[in-house]
């Protein structure tokens, strides 16, 4: 929202140094509201000079332009202007090379031959109006003498007029509306400069409002139908309007505030709006009833009831909204926005002018189910002070009568139904302030700081007791109160130390600690760990063939992110395919919740580890996977191996993937993603995917390492090639491999390809012997492995061979 | 004409038979190009026809593309065919899925990976306030409204919900997460003070990505409640952790009033810039200053409405954006490359 210093200047002191204006806006940014952003207004500064236009003619090689020979003072400069009214002795505002208008660096320029050295402006360029045929145009020498603009080569600023100067002249300042939302006070300059008068320890000087003086007759009939909807309504009826441009000062305000001048009423209204915060609205008489007596319904919309609002849009009411209505029809939509119908235009001649109180949460209801934020919801959803509804009326007809031709022609309606809060009363105990803050703060900088937010207060033994103005919605304990004084005080007070806690045991978060350990494990076997969105849609899960039912998101950002995906899987492959062109072997690996449809309000969040491996050319992936996964298994320390059987489902190859399990519990699946769907994806190449939920898994690591002796004898190492058929599994073969003495069996080569049959795969197995008690004896390893030998004829027949 | 007609009929013919004799999904690659494609035999008669009347023009022409279309229709018949052969070929492919994985000897040509700069950031949090005390603690993405909202002091139809833009999957009752806060109100019904506890986790906002917002990003919530702990605890615990966080000794913060409805008092807290001493740089943007952090001392009624006696105990709670401290950690300009997962910008975190 945006601040005019120079209308807070008419409440509290804003200093003229420019250095000590932008400390106070700085302090004012840490105690108060953020400031997003500072203008200055009018912004030439000091870089329009005054000039006298000495010689003029035109440029040889450019039929629109002329040159002309401009007098600074000291010296005389050549520019080249298109204007078509410029003339000989024309007194203009010039900017010169090298200075800045609108933020602009004017520079030298050549025009097809002829330099220029200089800008002369047009009252658009210059900020202080629309107008932009040519340039503004300061009279002549003649003129001069009149109007005072007796020195060229001084600054343009200087001679626009005291009272314009000071209008014009101003510093906008746009503060962050979304740390302010539970202070609807601050949406008006009234309020902005109460804090402004309170950070610099500054007089604050409310504004003098005449109430209304009338004799004329009630001729305005109010119902309210809902007291909690509408607690005040204030309105009056003025007579003889003119409608048209409003005064220059307003204009001028109200458009450096960003908001749009429309006609003298409208413009009044939120002039009143933007200065106390209480939204106005003005009807024109005519269209909404046929004599002076008027009937006004503030009441519930039916269903579907229709109106046009100010912006021309048809609006179709629902029982969310609250309207303004006459007899017959509504003429608004009641806090959030006018109906067109009843608009002020040119042909108006007499309004009625309205001001109520509304329930924050009741506007804010009706506002969002037609889709409107205005200014006027803007304010009203925040809470406004009971006690501003009749002021704001009052200064808006102080403001009508002073500028327009308006008379009073009614007398004023009051209406409160719903006395909304006495003054609220909250006591203080004065230790707690240091025992929240941690600073020590003197109490009389406590009772000044309150007071001077309008927060009367007294010290009653122990305790602060003090007194909310009703403006101040947000203050309901003391806690609220401790903020506004260590936020006025300073919490650069704070002295910031070393830390100085108590000492509390930390227990290792064992979910978070796997977490941390499988994604070193990964990274360090040539991983890259990835982060995708959870969001995904239909057509990736399409893509990876995979049917699960996903949640949906009700408001996506877009339909590429509108589901919550139950699956690690899409994203990766996508991810993956992103990345071919950029690698040609890589893994790459997440750990991210998925999210699963169940009976429960909330899905069902499982954490899940998912891997892919891709290589344009290695065949197999499978392995390379499983490798990583087989090294978490060791690394962790689980309490059993993963145990890999039964075929996998979508998006694998059937016979190459497996599903997964630890201690007979299913956790995932591993394998080799199918043609299909690496097609769908574009990839070119081979990928292997696994996708387990680590959930449980901390549950299943061992609390220790079991050690085994290590024998004092010599160990015995011996090779064994074995060829089986690939309808019989490893597995199964080495559970068969058992001895006593049989310390580990090691894979030193697998080989498949044109040596053996398709079906056929040739392993190598390192068996080492060992023995505690004596060295072994010459056939004693050759008998066993004879044994080893039989056992497995006996077990898988013509499916083995040794070599 | 007649001539013409019996050329795109041979075609036809020959066409059909020969789309029958394909073998494999590249022969179907070339007969394409070569046969419907822009410099084909049918392509070159469709284009002398233009020395034909226009009802004879119409004529072939019509005849011309039914003969096209149908041929396409048996290509892709033949094509299907073929893929579903290879499918069934690769799906007859058996492999020893039992073979051990933690003894293959391969993949050892794999250059060491990376851990994404967000995890890293993510341990980097966690083990430099776990010298202080406080544990890690998480909670369900998706949330309801009243973890996420309501128990935050921020009640259905507050203007305070506008300071956040929220995904719903059911309006006003579940939604993904706007922040980590809800962790906040988990911790604080399962366990009584002392409480000390730093949450961090993914957190969803409905607004459109630009180098500064990702509509998902990660935040981490620290929360402290006991008998004492103020807002000069809050800001000295802080400041010793972004010492250690930014590895930078000379941190000084600045606080700033704020609002969190959550929060009483609330405020911001800065930090000196790590990059220029104060002396203004770009990363500051000339301020001198970092904005970092949001806090404040945990309002009553959030502690009221998890069952917490407020005149017994206090406490404070602050939070940010961890791709923030990431961004300025590493000098990244651009939030959106954290989930683009690019390799090339990945593979360049070697901190593991």
């Amino acid at each position: 929202m945006k601040i005019s210093l120079s209308l807070i200047k008419e409440y509290t002191y804003i200093p003229d140094n420019k250095k000590s204006l932008y400390d106070l806006i700085d302090e004012f940014a840490k105690k108060s509201v953020d400031v997003d952003e500072i203008r200055e207004y009018p912004n030439f500064g000091e870089d329009i000079i005054i000039g006298e236009v000495k010689e003029i003619y035109k440029h040889k090689n450019a039929d629109r332009l002329y040159v002309t020979k401009v007098d600074i003072k000291d010296k005389e400069i050549q520019i080249v202007t298109g204007a078509p009214n410029v003339y000989k002795g024309m007194i203009v505002p010039v900017v010169l090379e090298g200075s800045e208008i609108n933020g602009q660096k004017i520079e030298k320029h050549d025009f097809r031959g002829e330099a220029s050295y200089g800008m002369m402006c047009s009252e658009k360029e210059l900020g202080l109006g629309e107008n932009h045929s040519g340039i503004l145009d300061l009279g002549s020498r003649s003129f001069e003498s009149r109007s005072g603009y007796k020195s060229i080569g001084s600054l343009f600023t200087d001679h626009i007029g005291e009272s314009l100067q000071s209008i014009i002249k101003d510093t906008i300042i746009d503060i962050d509306n979304k740390v302010i939302s539970q202070r609807g006070d601050l949406f008006s300059h009234h309020g902005i400069a109460r804090e402004f008068a309170t950070i610099e320890h500054k007089p604050f000087s409310e504004r003098i409002i005449t109430p209304i003086k009338t004799n004329k007759r009630n001729n305005l009939k109010v119902t309210i139908e809902d007291k909690n909807f509408c607690n005040r309504y204030c309105a009056i009826t003025i007579d003889n309007i003119k409608v048209e441009e409003s005064p220059f000062w307003i204009r001028e305000r109200l458009k450096n505030l960003g908001i749009k001048p429309i006609n003298n009423i409208v413009d009044i209204t939120n002039y009143v709006m933007v200065n106390l915060g209480q939204p106005l609205h003005a009807f024109d008489v005519s269209k909404i009833s046929e004599n002076t007596d008027l009937e006004i319904k503030v009441r519930k919309a039916k269903q579907n009831e229709e109106i046009t609002t100010l912006d021309s849009k048809k609006r179709v009411l629902t029982k969310n909204n609250y309207v303004i209505a006459t007899k017959n029809k509504s003429i608004g939509i009641a806090g959030v926005m006018g109906g067109k119908e009843s608009e002020i235009d040119e042909s108006t001649q007499s309004i009625l002018l309205e001001s109520a109180s509304f329930n924050p949460l009741l506007v804010r209801k009706s506002a969002k189910s037609v889709n409107i934020r205005s200014e006027a919801v803007l304010r009203y959803e925040k809470g406004i002070s009971q006690s501003l509804t009749l002021k704001a009326l009052n200064y808006a007809v102080e403001l009508i009568l002073q500028n327009t031709t308006g008379e009073i022609s009614s007398s004023v309606t009051d209406i409160v139904t719903n006395k909304v809060v006495a003054d609220l009363i909250i006591k203080l105990d004065i230790s707690k302030i240091e025992k929240v803050l941690g600073m020590e703060i003197p109490l009389k900088d406590t009772s000044n700081i309150l007071a001077s937010l309008n927060i009367k207060n007294k010290q009653v033994g122990n305790f602060m007791v003090a007194t909310i103005p009703d403006e101040r919605l947000d203050i309901k304990e003391d806690i609220d109160l401790i903020e506004e004084i260590g936020r006025i005080y300073g919490y650069e007070n704070i002295d910031i130390e070393e830390p100085n806690m108590k000492v509390m045991s930390v227990r290792k978060n064992v979910v978070f600690d796997i977490n941390n350990k499988i994604i070193s494990i990964i990274a360090s076997l040539g991983g890259y760990e990835i982060k995708t969105y959870s969001f995904i849609n239909q057509d990736l899960m399409n893509k990876s063939l995979i049917e699960t039912d996903a949640i949906k998101i009700l408001n996506p950002i877009s339909p590429d992110f509108d589901l919550l995906r139950p699956s690690l899987i899409p994203s990766v492959i996508y991810t993956v395919s992103n990345n071919q062109r950029h690698k040609d072997t890589f893994i790459l690996y997440e750990i991210a919740n998925v999210y699963l449809k169940n009976n429960d309000l909330q899905p069902k969040e499982e954490r899940h580890l998912i891997a892919a491996y891709f290589s344009k050319d290695k065949e197999e992936p499978f392995f390379y996977m499983k490798r990583v996964l087989d090294t978490i298994n060791t690394y962790l320390n689980l309490t059993n191996i993963f145990e890999y059987r039964n075929k996998a489902e979508k998006p694998f190859f059937k016979n190459k993937s497996s599903k997964i399990y630890i201690d007979g519990d299913y956790i995932g699946e591993i394998g080799d993603i199918s043609s299909a769907v690496k097609e769908n994806f574009g990839i070119y190449g081979n990928l292997s995917i696994f996708d387990i939920n680590i959930d449980n898994l901390h549950n299943k690591i061992n609390k220790f390492i079991s050690i085994k002796d290590i024998s004092k004898f010599p160990e015995i190492k011996e090779d064994i090639t074995i060829l089986y058929k690939n309808k019989i599994n490893l597995k199964d073969i080495l559970d068969k491999i058992n001895d006593t003495n049989l310390r580990t069996k090691e894979i030193i080569d697998i080989y498949k390809g044109s040596k053996i049959n398709t079906d056929e795969i040739s392993i190598t197995l390192r068996l080492i012997f060992e023995n505690f008690e004596r060295t072994f004896l010459g056939t004693e390893i050759k008998e066993k492995i004879d044994n080893i030998k039989s056992i497995l004829s006996e077990n898988f027949k013509d499916n083995i061979t040794f070599r | 004409m007649e001539n013409i007609k019996r050329d795109v009929e041979k075609i036809w013919k020959t066409s059909i038979d020969s789309i029958e004799t394909l073998g494999s999904l590249e022969d179907v690659k070339k007969f394409y190009s070569t046969n419907l494609g822009k410099n084909s035999n049918l392509s070159t008669i469709l284009k002398s026809i233009s020395k034909l009347t226009v009802t004879e023009r119409k004529e072939v022409g019509q005849f011309a593309n039914q003969v096209k279309t149908d041929i396409s229709n048996s290509l892709k018949q033949k094509e299907d065919k073929l893929k579903q052969a290879l499918y069934d070929k690769e799906d007859s492919e058996i492999i020893d899925t039992t073979i051990p994985g933690s003894q293959l000897n391969i993949g050892k040509d794999l250059n060491i990976g990376s851990i994404h700069p967000i995890s890293a950031m993510i341990k980097l949090i966690e083990d430099t306030f776990a010298v202080y005390g406080f544990e890690i603690a998480e909670g369900p993405e998706i949330e309801t409204d009243w973890f996420c909202f309501q128990a935050l002091n921020i009640p259905i139809g507050h203007p305070a919900r506008d300071m956040q833009d929220t995904f719903y999957i059911k309006e006003d009752e579940l939604l993904p997460r706007t922040h980590t806060s809800s962790v906040q109100i988990r911790t604080m019904q399962e366990h009584t003070p002392p409480i000390r506890i730093i949450a961090p986790g993914k957190v969803y906002r409905n607004e459109n990505s630009d180098p500064r917002h990702s509509f998902m990003f990660y935040q981490f919530e620290g929360l402290v409640i006991d008998e004492s702990s103020n807002l000069k605890d809050l800001a000295s615990v802080l400041q010793g952790a972004l010492k250690k966080i930014f590895n930078d000794d000379s941190i000084k913060l600045r606080i700033r009033n704020s609002y969190f409805p959550f929060t009483e008092p609330s405020i911001e807290i800065d930090c000196s810039c790590i990059f220029c001493s104060m002396k203004g740089c770009n990363v500051c943007s000339y301020k001198g200053w970092l904005e970092l952090l949001g806090a404040g001392m945990v309002h009553p009624q959030v502690l009221r409405n998890v069952n917490i006696d407020p005149n017994k105990y206090q406490g404070f709670a602050f939070g940010t954006g961890i791709e923030r401290l990431v961004m300025i950690k590493d000098r990244i300009n651009d939030t959106r490359l954290f989930y683009e997962n690019d390799i090339r910008f990945l593979s360049q975190f070697k901190n593991i």
